[in-house]
């Protein structure tokens, strides 16, 4: 008589299934189109266009009008973290919900884990980018605003423009990893809560962590200085790190499903 | 009813029965081992064999289960007997359990993203997750099934009823983008049956599908199961839990009746239904008859209980009356044998 799988072979066995069906799964249009599936239409318009429009408009009239460029950028990486972590309760809130783990519709799929762990994936790469767009495009335009209809960057006086053009490259780089760091720690710690509540204390923890670095990070370096790349590596690599456990974290709960876990 | 004639026709009854079952047996192959289980022997949609699975004070233990091919099997059982742990087991959402299962003939593959692909399954609670609008329902079912139908299931929307007001909707589905968590239990239960149904599946894995449907639903269900059957060639079958056995009745081919983890009867209909007999008796010989009786209830004016076909010679004597039971009654009586609640 044949040995019977265990709950462990079987686990494994599921794993491996999972791997194979995220092969499947294939191009990059399907991914974004299995992303854009837990998305609804509202959440696109206000979390793609709208947040992001509105960030960036922030952060032109601060610089250009209130403060410094710097102070501009780091009030919008701030800005950033606590929306991504509090608007991460509207996408995937239903993860931290009690019993959500069950998820059945997705289980029952045999590509239904690799979907989820797509989505979560796109989504983390899409706070990256929203970062990137949003802090990008108003150090761009604070530059054109400040220079006049020239738009020479180096009349945007403060402590951004100082740097050569690498290093002032480096800053906002630096600013645009920081706030996606700050997001993705917020949204990987949120995934062990299960209130929306939760999410906004950690989005408002995520907003001041952010802030902080944002401001003491570049006088650590004494920028200008070379320094400031050191914190681009510190960032993309606690960026990466946390973006992996997010994933996995979120996975381990809807996997653990499958047992008592 | 004098007692001389129930004698005699209690004997012509009992002679009629056993050639029944034997004929049964041998035509059907049929059998009636273990006390009262009547095992599936014919051809089976899905197998399991030694299935274990064991919570905190809670053991599912089921030596033998076989779904009948081409029929819909109703699975029965008080609440905690194990019904969606079973279910649970048998869909692949949970595989840490002691086992073998065996679906659509192929020994040893165990479940995997193809026998998914021909499993269509209902559930209850946390289904979809509770932001996705029905939309995002139909998208995502596209991404996660080969064999989804999307105008299928906008018809199955719209025939089920949906929402209500077509014209709200886009492109003809009513609440497109109406929330799954906003929907009444009844609407939800129909979006899950409306993207199951719009698959080319092979079996059909219903957890307590009735329970939120009004009568008028449940009667729609039956018909949707009835049909899902009869386009399948004998190649379709259907299994479903339900608390909602005299609604189902008109659609159930065999029932496994499940207490405590264990199933304490099986068979089909038809069969149960020679197996056990309906008793109704006076008030007068109720103590007498609850000896021979599986299951009674009585009143002031007489009793009514359901008796195994091979004790009736004990109710010789006795002014009873016989009828054929439904389900329904079969269900309660053996559920009351073997609950251990005291009722």
């Amino acid at each position: 008589m044949s040995r019977l799988p265990s709950g462990a072979e079987r686990k494994e066995t599921r794993a491996a299934e999972i791997r194979a069906e995220e092969r499947v799964f294939g191009s990059m249009g399907k991914r974004v189109k299995g992303y854009l599936v837990f998305t609804s239409k509202i959440y696109r318009i206000i979390i793609y266009l709208l947040m992001p429009a509105a960030l960036t408009a922030l952060g032109v009239w601060t610089g250009a009008h209130v403060g410094d460029t710097r102070l501009a950028l780091v009030l919008m990486a701030m800005l950033l973290a606590l929306t991504e972590v509090v608007s991460d309760a509207w996408l995937f809130g239903g993860l931290q919900a009690r019993d959500a783990e069950k998820m059945d519709y997705l289980k029952v799929s045999g590509r239904g884990m690799a979907l989820m762990r797509n989505a979560l994936a796109l989504d983390l790469f899409r706070k990256f980018l929203t970062a990137l767009c949003t802090i990008g495009a108003a150090y761009l335009i604070i530059g054109q605003v400040k220079g006049g209809l020239q738009g020479t960057m180096e009349s945007a006086v403060d402590l951004i423009s100082r740097g050569d053009v690498f290093q002032k490259t480096g800053f906002v780089a630096y600013l645009v990893l920081l706030a996606y760091w700050a997001s993705a720690l917020g949204t990987f710690l949120s995934r062990y809560g299960s209130t929306f509540q939760g999410n906004l204390m950690l989005g408002y923890g995520a907003m001041v962590l952010a802030g902080l670095a944002g401001l003491l990070g570049p006088s650590l370096v004494q920028y200008p200085s070379g320094g400031i790349f050191l914190l681009d590596l510190l960032c993309l690599a606690a960026g990466i790190g946390v973006s992996v456990l997010a994933v996995r974290a979120a996975m381990g709960k809807v996997e653990g499903g499958y047992h008592d876990e | 009813m004098s007692g001389s004639k129930m004698k005699t026709e209690l004997k012509e009854i009992m002679e009629e029965r056993h050639s029944m079952e034997e004929g049964h047996s041998m035509e059907e192959g049929h059998s009636m081992e273990e006390g009262h289980s009547m095992e599936m022997t014919g051809e089976s949609v899905l197998r399991a064999k030694n299935l274990q699975k064991r919570y905190k004070g809670f053991e599912l233990s089921i030596p033998q289960l076989a779904l009948p091919k081409g029929f819909a099997t109703a699975l029965i059982g008080e609440n905690g007997a194990g019904k969606t742990t079973l279910i649970n087991l048998l869909t692949g959402i949970r595989l840490d359990f002691k086992g073998e299962i065996t679906y659509f003939g192929r020994p040893g593959k165990g479940i995997d993203g193809s026998v998914q692909e021909k499993i269509g399954y209902t559930g209850p609670g946390s289904y979809f997750l509770p932001q996705w609008t029905i939309r995002q329902v139909e998208e995502i079912s596209g991404l996660l099934f080969d064999n989804f139908h999307k105008d299928r299931f906008r018809g199955l929307c719209q025939e089920l009823g949906i929402g209500g007001d077509a014209r709200s909707g886009f492109g003809g589905l009513p609440y497109g983008s109406k929330e799954v968590k906003k929907l009444s239990d009844g609407n939800r239960m129909k979006v899950m049956l409306a993207a199951v149904l719009a698959r080319d599946t092979e079996l059909l894995i219903l957890d307590e599908p009735a329970s939120p449907l009004d009568p008028l639903m449940r009667d729609k269900l039956c018909d949707i199961i009835r049909e899902y059957l009869e386009q399948g060639n004998g190649e379709r079958s259907v299994f479903f839990s339900t608390h909602n056995v005299a609604d189902m009745e008109s659609v159930t081919d065999y029932c496994i009746i499940l207490e405590h983890g264990a199933i304490v009867e099986e068979g089909f209909v038809e069969d149960l239904k020679e197996k056990y007999i309906l008793v109704k008796g006076e008030a007068a010989d109720a103590e007498r008859a609850r000896e021979a009786l599986f299951s009674m209830s009585r009143s002031a004016y007489g009793f009514e209980g359901i008796c195994l076909a091979e004790n009736l010679e004990r109710l010789a004597g006795m002014d009873v009356a016989l009828e054929t039971p439904s389900l329904s009654q079969i269900c309660v009586a053996v559920m009351k044998a073997n609950t251990g609640l005291k009722l």
